[in-house]
């Protein structure tokens, strides 16, 4: 390929725009060449330099004209008429013209110029001569014939006929490059297809999956955009503050961790007399800009800095009746924010006589949810994959991956059975917890509801509910009966939104720990059977990860294990 | 409230985490991001088919791979005859690299050090051969190409035998039709859940987008704007001012610029290449998508002008500042347009 590139690269006709398939860097020089409006070395300069040697002795011509005649004088051969004759076109011409120097070069002055066959052979886009300005030529000697005039003719030509001229060359070197362009991709295909991966084919679903996942969010706007488009979390945050105007009306709210402060403008939207927005990041500037836009400012002040910093509201405000934050981490609690909603509530919210709380909790409630996964398309994906890669072994890799809790949004067929009634397996009340009540260690049974050849995970959730009832009174506790949220969600007016892999999916996806069988294979389990077992979840010593950890076994005695997972 | 911008947790590249030093060699310890560039099989099968496939090259040289990660590039040039590899690399990955080695039974062949190349003392005073994968989005971005020259200059043999793997990188540019999708993340900011975001349309815009793009998209042929010949190009030449011009395709809007690279192995006996434009297989590098304010509106056959300016942000190297100016060449009045748009990469 390199040959054809230099001989299309080096001449004229690299003025001509070219495709990406081409060589980069010559290409690069092609467009120096072009910008000549900017200063740039003109095309025209090159022509100065122009040396054809003739092909059949070593004469050097200076045009290409001088040459042509020199052969046809010295050596009784027309290129022009002899192009014509044999109807060659671009690619056949330089077959032919390096036929004949290497014939020459090896001692035969008089190679065969009559029977196709002797010079159709791909070695001959070989140029037998560096920078052989005949190859240059070419398309002139083309355009020579169909105009039928000399060079020397048609510059004499007006500028019409230079056009239509340089146009009929676009277009040949057009089909040219498409050409070479073919040539180029299929040796690709061909240098990819000597060693067929076996992930051939799922090439396209894993580019799927690196576009929904780690780099698809990647800027500072795109985490705002990622969550403001996130429709199930901001549709049930607006329903619950739209459907409940009562609630909101002529109220104090607190917004914890505002963002770009679309929370605080539904709340204002609904009829809140005074919205207190606070964020500890830069972004507040913008919420501000945008809640000056939208009429909002003066029911919204934005406050920068930690709630744990805040003692004292603005003006002569003493208590907020509405906290309202979307607080929700990934596994629930990774980031470990929602201690600084409980510090809000703590120091702001409204309390009655007995000191219970006397406000609302907006979302009131949220629980968290286990299920037993088998997904052998992802293990080979991800698990199996280190064991060969490019004929290396790189199980290595895997000694701590499988500690780390795998974000991601699996597909519903994975989830390969459930708890009784598909409960939770623990719940908040948002009102009464305690940051405390964040770490918990409760038991668990499942059951499967179809036969898995292996249990590859153990998929954790949450659900998270609006509830327009007030609090309870003093001394309820902060976890509650995970069977209480059907009756919450049942309420009027409740909302509630789920991030299962049943349900569509949401920024937070699902937290998956992938069990680790150490290079071994699980044993089959048959639909029905249960697997009994207690999950823990604790906040890391830095405080923002989080470390779960699970021990189970199923009754029939083939699977059992235990495991810690971090999520950092 | 979930760190969107970081599916993967524990990669921590999010925007929250500031981009210093520290941050860009800790995310690099995570295997997630590893894994990916391992299953990026344009990229590693064009590595080593370059090394594979030229093992005369490679045949008693020595070897130096800067920034090796899992160190898959090291064991190529190790299989492929070289005499001795090091591979250098900052992040803590070194360590699982060292195991790799080991299990591949190549210890004797390759030495792996940690730290930064400008600090580790190699055990050869040159080497004969550099390779690395040093790449980033839009070529430069968070690249480690500073620290390949300064390898090159310091241990690369000085007699013009020394060779560099990859030698060549081109920067190409081509404008594309993307309505839709500038209507999902510019235009989206005009409503937001009945609310006015524009504020946040004029960040959005500067922040250049790392996509794939659609082939049927792209409305203009594509330009080439730099060739970085590895042999010979300075940190100084990584500054840079260029023209290009865009022949139009087809009638068509441009909403956007786009930029790419192709990457050349030219020491081979058949060179080796590959693309990462829109043409062409996926990598994980993708495209790289420039809105412009403007949309354009041009006839085939038309030419967009234009200049691309790139250089290192003055307080953190690894972000770039990118401008983009444009004209359309057109002689109907309704439709001439040219502008000048600022970007960062951060």
């Amino acid at each position: 390929m390199a040959s054809i590139d230099a001989i299309v690269n080096a001449g004229p006709s690299a003025q001509q725009p070219r495709d990406d398939d081409n060589d980069p860097a010559e290409q690069f020089d092609a467009l120096n060449v072009r910008e000549d409006s900017e200063g740039w070395n003109d095309v025209e300069e090159d022509a100065e330099e122009f040396n054809v040697q003739c092909l059949f002795c070593s004469e050097v011509a200076t045009s290409l004209t001088q040459a042509l005649d020199h052969m046809k004088a010295e050596h009784g051969f027309d290129l022009v008429a002899f192009r014509s004759k044999h109807g060659l076109d671009f690619f056949g011409m330089i077959k032919f013209v390096n036929y004949v120097r290497s014939q020459v070069k090896e001692g035969n002055a008089k190679p065969e110029t009559e029977n196709p066959s002797a010079w159709d052979d791909e070695k001959f886009m070989q140029p037998v001569l560096e920078d052989d300005a005949l190859l240059f030529s070419v398309d002139e000697l083309e355009s020579m014939e169909s105009s039928g005039k000399q060079p020397e003719a048609s510059e004499a030509n007006n500028a019409t006929d230079e056009v239509s001229k340089l146009k009929e060359q676009l277009s040949k070197l057009q089909s040219q490059f498409d050409v070479y362009r073919e040539q180029v991709s299929e040796t690709l295909e061909k240098r990819w297809s000597d060693a067929p991966s076996k992930n051939e084919g799922e090439g396209e679903a894993k580019a799927k999956r690196y576009d929904d996942s780690y780099f698809e969010s990647y800027s500072f706007n795109d985490i705002h955009q990622t969550m403001l488009q996130d429709t199930v979390r901001t549709e049930a945050y607006r329903d619950f503050i739209y459907e409940n105007k009562n609630l909101f009306a002529g109220k104090t709210v607190m917004d914890v961790g505002c963002g770009t402060g679309i929370l605080s403008m539904f709340c204002a939207k609904a009829g809140a007399k005074q919205v207190f927005a606070l964020d500890n990041s830069a972004i507040i500037d913008k919420a501000r800009q945008i809640a000056f836009d939208n009429g909002l400012d003066k029911q919204i002040t934005f406050i920068r800095g930690k709630v744990e910093d805040l003692h004292e509201l603005p003006g002569s405000y003493k208590h907020v009746d509405i906290i309202v934050s979307e607080w929700m981490g990934y596994c629930l609690f990774f980031e470990n924010m929602l201690p600084s909603v409980f510090c809000a509530r703590d120091r702001f919210m409204k309390r009655r006589a007995d000191g219970s709380f006397d406000g609302l909790m907006v979302p009131s409630h949220v629980s968290v949810h286990l299920a037993p996964l088998a997904d052998p398309d992802w293990v080979s994906d991800n698990v199996t994959f280190w064991s060969d890669v490019y004929g290396f072994d790189m199980h290595c890799m895997l000694e701590g991956a499988l500690e780390d809790v795998v974000v991601q949004h699996p597909p519903a067929k994975t989830v390969v059975g459930s708890t009784s009634q598909k409960r939770p397996i623990a719940m908040w009340d948002l009102h009464q917890a305690k940051a405390e009540d964040l770490q918990f260690d409760v038991p668990f049974e499942v059951a499967l509801d179809q036969d898995i050849d292996s249990l590859d995970a153990w998929c954790t959730w949450f659900d998270t509910v609006f509830s327009p009832a007030p609090p309870a009174s003093a001394g309820a506790p902060g976890m509650i009966a995970p069977e209480e949220q059907e009756k919450l969600s049942a309420q009027k007016g409740a909302v509630t939104f789920s991030t299962s892999p049943m349900t569509k999916r949401t920024h937070w996806q699902c937290g998956t720990c992938i069990v680790d069988r150490k290079g071994k294979t699980g044993n089959k389990l048959s639909s029905g059977t249960t697997i009994g077992g207690a999950i823990k979840f604790l906040k890391d010593a830095e405080g923002r990860g989080l470390n779960i950890t699970a021990e189970w076994d199923s009754k029939d005695g083939q699977e059992k294990g235990t495991q810690a997972w971090k999520m950092r | 409230m979930a760190n969107a911008a970081n599916d993967q947790p524990g990669l921590k590249a999010g925007p929250d985490m500031p981009h210093s030093e520290v941050h860009y060699f800790n995310s690099y310890n995570h295997h997630g991001i590893h894994e990916e560039m391992l299953k990026d099989e344009v990229r590693t099968k064009s590595y080593r088919d370059a090394i594979y496939n030229n093992r005369h090259l490679f045949k008693d040289k020595v070897v130096l791979d800067v920034g090796c990660g899992t160190s898959i590039l090291s064991m190529f040039a190790a299989k492929a005859g070289a005499k001795h590899v090091i591979g250098v690399d900052m992040s803590t990955i070194i360590v699982k690299a060292k195991e790799i080695v080991e299990v591949n039974g190549l210890s004797d062949k390759i030495t792996l050090l940690q730290g930064k190349m400008e600090e580790v003392e190699l055990p050869f005073p040159e080497v004969d051969i550099i390779i690395s994968e040093w790449m980033g989005y839009f070529l430069l971005y968070e690249s480690m190409l500073d620290t390949v020259l300064w390898a090159r200059d310091r241990y690369l043999r000085k007699d013009g035998q020394g060779l560099i793997f990859p030698d060549k990188a081109t920067i190409f540019m081509a404008g594309i039709e993307d309505g839709d999708y500038k209507e999902d993340k510019i235009g989206f900011w005009d409503n937001v859940w009945g609310f006015d975001y524009s504020p946040l349309k004029y960040t959005a815009l500067t922040e250049p987008l790392v996509d794939t793009v659609e082939l049927k998209a792209v409305v203009t042929d594509p330009a080439a704007v730099i060739t970085l010949d590895l042999y010979t190009v300075t940190v100084a030449d990584l500054a840079f001012k260029l023209p290009f011009s865009l022949p139009v395709r087809r009638t068509d809007y441009i909403h956007a610029m786009i930029a790419w690279f192709d990457i050349e192995f030219s020491a081979c006996h058949k060179p080796v290449r590959f693309s990462t434009g829109p043409h062409t297989k996926y990598t994980h590098w993708k495209q790289t998508v420039f809105y412009l304010k403007d949309v354009l509106t041009v006839e085939a056959g038309e030419q967009v002008k234009g200049q691309l300016t790139c250089k290192p942000n003055q307080d953190n190297r690894r972000d770039l500042d990118i401008a983009i100016d444009y004209e359309t060449a057109t002689d109907d009045q309704g439709r001439t347009a040219n502008g000048h748009c600022e970007y960062k990469m951060c």
